[in-house]
């Protein structure tokens, strides 16, 4: 005769339970170290435009804030639009290059006057930061 | 053998545990940090010529006739003589044939926003158009 016997409780301590719940977290944890990026930060409350380009952006580049509402930030220090030729030959920012990370909100009569300020400065180019949206087509 | 005392053997130890609850709230931690912090959005460069004008200019004796394109508040255009919706600037650019060297002026209204211009720009781009100057609508006049 087989007789089944109830499968005894290991007499361990209570943080033998939370072993699962870690395995949980750890597991989070690598999927955010592995999947997410910290370093280039969305910061300054800026929503960045999306784009089909797929053009990396460059390292070096110093970068280069226009907010929602018109404001210049040059290391996040407001720079009036006349100032920033100024500003930016003292940063050296001209030599490493130039990114602008601008609102996707704002209104080209204030986008003109910063391309302006960069055409007067002597900046040929700038590396618009976009947020990639891929259509599907390549 | 005065010297030789044998020593009685020791207790096994008992196997060390790990204490779990500060594990846990550094783990959760880290893991809060990892959340605010990371973001997934993928940042590409979109590069926007901030030429001289001129430069979109047709030199002289150059053959080549400007693209203009104008774009309107309400997020229409009107290129090659026509309006568009914004959607359909692709089909337009790709039905043309553009040499790749043919300047394009994007005239925008005040109210436009950077986002309209992206899009444009993008479909400039992808029909290999990479001399674009922008500027206002009012300054360039409209035909």
């Amino acid at each position: 005769m087989i007789r089944l016997q109830a499968r005894r409780r290991h007499p361990g301590s209570a943080d033998d339970r939370l072993i699962p719940m870690i395995n949980v977290i750890f597991l989070l944890l690598m999927f955010f170290l592995v999947s997410g990026r910290v370093s280039e930060r969305l910061g300054e409350d800026i929503l960045s435009p999306e784009s089909l380009s797929t053009a990396p952006l460059p390292a070096a580049a110093t970068e280069l804030v226009l907010r929602e509402d018109g404001v210049l930030l040059l290391a996040e220090v407001v720079v009036p639009v006349g100032e920033l030729r100024a500003r930016l030959l003292a940063a050296g920012a001209l030599d490493a290059g130039l990114r602008l990370r601008a609102d996707a909100r704002l209104e080209a009569a204030r986008l003109l006057p910063a391309l302006e300020a960069l055409r007067a400065a002597g900046v040929e180019r700038v590396a618009l930061v976009t947020v990639h949206r891929d259509d599907g087509v390549r | 053998m005065a010297g030789l005392a044998l020593r009685p053997p020791r207790p096994p130890r008992p196997a060390r545990r790990v204490a779990m609850t500060p594990l846990i709230d550094i783990t959760f931690i880290l893991l809060l940090f990892f959340i605010l912090e990371t973001h997934f959005s993928e940042l590409r460069a979109l590069w926007l010529p901030v030429a001289a004008p001129e430069a979109a200019a047709p030199a002289p004796g150059e053959a080549l006739r400007p693209l203009r394109i104008e774009v309107f508040d309400d997020g229409r255009l009107w290129a090659g003589g026509r309006t568009l919706e914004a959607s359909a600037l692709g089909d337009f650019l790709a039905s043309g044939a553009w040499p790749s060297a043919t300047p394009v002026v994007i005239a925008t209204a005040s109210r436009v926003p950077l986002q309209t211009l992206v899009g444009v720009c993008d479909a400039l781009q992808r029909a290999g158009l990479q001399r674009i100057d922008i500027r206002a609508l009012d300054a360039a006049g409209t035909p």
